[in-house]
């Protein structure tokens, strides 16, 4: 359906599918006002910032470390549930 | 048993040197000869052997010998051989006679010095064979040791020198020595050695002992009396009676105390158990609320999501519709908005729905965590009230409670400890009336030890007498005039004719001192006490002169020296004499004795003990 209402572009290449936004995609989200989609633009907009700049293997390196810590976290937040 | 030795031969070999030995048998064995033969030389050998310090002194023909043979035998017929190199400490013994020794190894090996621990040395082994083993002599008067076989050398074998000596013939000549030779003396003539002697302590020693004995018992005696006093006093404060009531009492209240303080512990432990129970609740409702919390928020986040599900659907209905990317043809947009709004309308619906069902579980959960946090104040509370009821318990406890336990105890004690001075002072006067005792005993025996000296043991005047009369016999039968012969038990020597032996000259000294040595061996053997029934004497010819001839003094008469060896012929063969000396017994006797001659001439056999 995003595709169908021309949000998202889709790339095939050696790489695999890439799905990219559309143009029309930034339009869009700007009329979005709910307390819901503006924490979620915010938080869009802090993952940008901080890893936009990594290549996919420093991104790679950078979740493995972390892997254990996040993961105690997840799971209290499944037994808290 | 027939105790002793003789000696059968000694040998003395070097490497590349013709072998020098000389023989003997029992009875009267004469070495004659000029001086320089090697006589003194053969009597060092016999002394090195038999454990002397020092090989005998080095003569020219000596040279290139180092090792000197002897083959003993005993009276009874057993032979050993003894061996000993100029340089060892040690003797080689084997059994058997000297001729055989080399088929047969030497392994005995015996030290030359003596030593009673230790059996291995040439000391016991002669020792042994004379039955003087282990005997015991009086070294001092307050000491005695184990006999040594060096103690026996000055009745077995005299030298030129000591033959002719001014001292009596059983000493040495050192100062030191003369109460061994002395016992040994004893020991010889009444064959009773000084093992039952009691070692004295010196009375000096003794004393010194019994003073510290008597200070130390003083001192002790008037601390317990200072005790006593202490005690005493103590002790007759208290009435016995009174004090066994007392402490009756006092051990009932201090059970009744006990039992009190046993009670308030166990509430204090039941208390502490529920603080513990409440305290475990709180926490269990207290996570509770916590993750009611989470859950609460989660329905909020659910919420919210709803408004932006309702938002996204708003805004991309707006959106106009693109032809399919993967077809390219033209979707029909009515029937899609048909469907689209039939869709819409379904959606709203649903969460609108979902809205209200989340609101009113929100609402249960808010009463929920009202309940329980009630719940958890009413525990709080309680835990509150257990911590101050412990509290009150406990200064309960260890404010009247104990204290007044401790000072019933410390009463207690003080009567418990009365009862038992009682007891203690009973000990006291007990150990008080014991110390006088010993004090007492120890003032007797001090007094009894300044009175005097222990006696020593005297030998019977009889043992002197009877040696006395076999040496007058045996002077006589030398063509000897005398009419008195007796012993000075002081000097330890004879009395010839009224005149000490000491006083003599040298040659009668000789003569005199080998008659002694011979009587005293003829003793032993007829009492049945101790000799090695063997003698060596060098010249107890060589310097004697009767006394009438002064001109020559000290050459012996003719007539004696024949006598002498006519005597000495006839021994029996209980016995061995070996003389040295330069004057030849009669041709006569020749035959009847064991005869080696030293020519000291090349061309006449045989020249000296070593072979030209």
């Amino acid at each position: 359906m995003l595709q169908a209402k021309e949000l998202i572009v889709i790339k095939y290449n050696k790489t695999g599918i890439n799905f990219l936004a559309h143009k029309n995609a930034k339009n869009l989200i700007e009329y979005f006002q709910s307390e819901y989609s503006r924490d979620l633009i915010d938080r869009i907009d802090f993952v940008i910032e901080r890893f936009n700049d990594m290549t996919d293997k420093k991104l790679d390196f950078f979740i493995k470390s972390n892997l254990t810590k996040w993961g105690s976290e997840f799971l209290e937040e499944v037994h808290s549930l | 048993m027939i105790p002793g030795f003789y000696i059968k031969m000694v040998k003395v070999t070097g490497p590349g040197k013709e072998d020098a030995s000389i023989g003997f048998d029992k009875g009267l064995n004469v070495v004659s000869g000029p001086s320089d033969t090697g006589k003194s030389y053969l009597l060092g050998c016999i002394n090195y052997l038999m454990g002397g310090d020092t090989p005998p002194k080095s003569i020219e023909e000596a040279n290139g010998y180092e090792c000197v043979w002897m083959q003993l035998s005993s009276y009874s017929g057993k032979s050993y051989t003894l061996k000993r190199t100029f340089q060892d400490s040690n003797i080689y013994m084997t059994e058997g006679e000297i001729d055989d020794a080399n088929t047969r190894p030497l392994i005995e090996g015996l030290s030359s010095s003596h030593s009673s621990k230790k059996e291995d040395n040439i000391s016991v082994f002669l020792l042994k064979m004379i039955g003087l083993h282990n005997k015991k002599l009086k070294e001092s008067k307050y000491k005695k040791r184990p006999i040594r076989f060096s103690d026996v050398k000055t009745v077995f074998l005299k030298d030129e020198n000591e033959i002719i000596a001014e001292h009596s013939p059983i000493y040495v000549g050192q100062h030191t020595s003369v109460p061994v030779e002395k016992a040994l003396f004893n020991l010889l003539l009444s064959g009773e050695d000084d093992e039952d002697l009691v070692q004295a302590e010196d009375p000096k020693v003794y004393k010194n002992i019994i003073k510290g004995k008597i200070e130390l018992t003083e001192r002790l005696l008037g601390l317990e009396r200072e005790r006593a006093t202490e005690l005493s006093e103590k002790v007759a404060k208290a009435n016995q009676k009174e004090m066994n009531i007392k402490i009756e009492e006092l051990s009932r209240s201090i059970n009744e105390s006990n039992q009190l303080i046993k009670d308030q512990e166990n509430k204090r432990a039941e208390i502490l158990k529920s603080i513990f129970q409440v305290e475990a609740h709180i926490t269990h409702l207290k996570e509770l609320l916590e993750r009611f919390s989470i859950l609460d928020a989660h329905y909020i986040a659910d919420l919210k999501r709803l408004e932006f599900i309702l938002e996204g659907e708003h805004l991309l209905s707006q959106l106009p519709n693109m032809p399919c990317p993967t077809c390219g043809t033209n979707v029909d947009s009515t029937k899609i908005k048909d469907y689209l709004e039939r869709n819409n309308e379904k959606l709203v619906k649903s969460i609108s729905r979902e809205r209200i069902k989340i609101t009113t579980k929100r609402e249960e959960l808010k009463s929920t965590e009202f309940d329980i946090s009630e719940e958890l104040e009413d525990y709080q509370k309680e835990k509150s009230e257990l911590h101050q009821s412990l509290k009150k318990l406990s200064i309960l406890l260890e404010n009247k409670l104990k204290p007044i336990n401790k000072i019933l105890r410390e009463d207690f004690q003080k009567y418990i400890s009365l009862n038992q001075d009682t007891a203690r002072l009973e000990d006291a006067k007990e150990i008080i009336s014991r110390y006088e005792m010993e004090l007492e005993e120890y003032k007797i025996k001090i007094k009894e030890k300044d009175k005097g000296e222990r006696e020593n043991k005297r030998l019977p005047e009889v043992h002197y007498q009877k040696l006395c009369d076999q040496m007058k016999e045996q002077l006589i039968g030398w063509g000897m005039s005398i009419n008195t012969l007796n012993f000075d038990t002081n000097k330890m020597d004879f009395i010839i004719n009224g005149k000490a032996r000491g006083n003599f000259g040298k040659g009668s000294r000789a003569i005199l001192c080998s008659a002694f040595l011979i009587s005293l061996m003829k003793y032993c053997w007829v009492q049945e006490t101790y000799h090695p029934c063997c003698l060596v004497l060098d010249s107890p010819l060589t310097t004697y002169r009767e006394g009438d001839k002064r001109q020559n003094e000290d050459e012996v008469e003719v007539s004696v020296q024949e006598a002498f060896y006519k005597d000495l012929a006839s021994i029996t063969d209980n016995f061995q004499i070996i003389v040295f000396d330069n004057k030849d017994p009669s041709n006569e006797l020749l035959e009847r004795i064991n005869y080696h001659h030293f020519t000291r001439n090349p061309n006449l056999d045989r020249y000296g003990f070593f072979p030209i």
